[in-house]
């Protein structure tokens, strides 16, 4: 995968749980957690939305492209 | 769905009855094709094959074969069937089991219409190259549904990656 989730990095910098933002975000902590690891597959704009406006944050922040060596 | 307990039960019927006949046929297939008084004429698809050549014995052993793949093709078709009564239906064993019917369908069928080519073709019997309408039993219907159970096979395959994905979108 060459684009990578960074939410683990944005949630410490904002010192918030991935419960809380889970519960903030009304989805289950089972699905951000699909998120996180990088196993999801596509991110609707509402959710992304969501997480920028939670976590006071650019999409760039959270995602990361890399090129697949 | 009642119409997939109907099918369900029509496949068992089909499957119970073809099975205890294939067996029937395969105990009586010892003792005809090594039994040299025995001379029976069989009609198969049409043709009358007497056992009293080695190639003729080949042809009745070719379409009792034949009659096997179709057979097991039955039986997982009635695996498939299975799976979606208890919903499971974007499973890789049903994808997998549906190219199999269709690679079984049309093996038995190439089988089959071979041998009678070849049989008739060195006996100088009536070589016939047909295409047959509306009979269920033709060439053509049985290649055509054997390719169609493999298109529905990669069909199932783009929906079951549809779905993951669906599923794995945040």
């Amino acid at each position: 995968m060459s684009i990578i989730i960074n939410l683990d990095i944005m949630l410490a910098k904002r010192k918030m749980r991935s419960n809380e933002l889970a519960e903030r975000m009304g989805i289950t902590t089972a699905n951000l957690s699909i998120l996180k690891t990088g196993k999801a597959k596509a991110i609707r704009f509402s959710t992304l939305e969501l997480i920028c406006e939670i976590l006071e944050c650019q999409p760039g922040d959270i995602m990361e492209f890399t090129k697949d060596k | 769905m009642k119409k997939l307990q109907i099918l369900r039960a029509i496949l068992d019927f089909f499957w119970f009855f073809s099975l205890i006949s294939e067996i029937g046929i395969l105990i009586f297939l010892a003792f005809y094709l090594f039994d040299p008084d025995m001379e029976i004429p069989i009609k198969i698809n049409g043709h009358v094959i007497t056992p009293t050549t080695l190639l003729s014995k080949l042809i009745i052993l070719a379409n009792v074969i034949s009659g096997i793949l179709f057979l097991y093709s039955i039986y997982v078709l009635r695996k498939v069937v299975g799976y979606f009564q208890k919903k499971e239906i974007f499973k890789s064993e049903v994808i997998e089991n549906f190219n199999l019917i269709g690679k079984l369908v049309i093996s038995s069928s190439l089988i089959s219409h071979l041998s009678l080519f070849i049989f008739n073709y060195i006996n100088r019997g009536p070589v016939v190259f047909s295409i047959e309408f509306g009979n269920y039993d033709s060439f053509l219907i049985s290649i055509s549904l054997g390719m169609f159970f493999m298109v529905i096979s990669e069909v199932f395959k783009i929906a079951k990656n549809i779905k993951e994905e669906n599923e794995l979108t945040i």
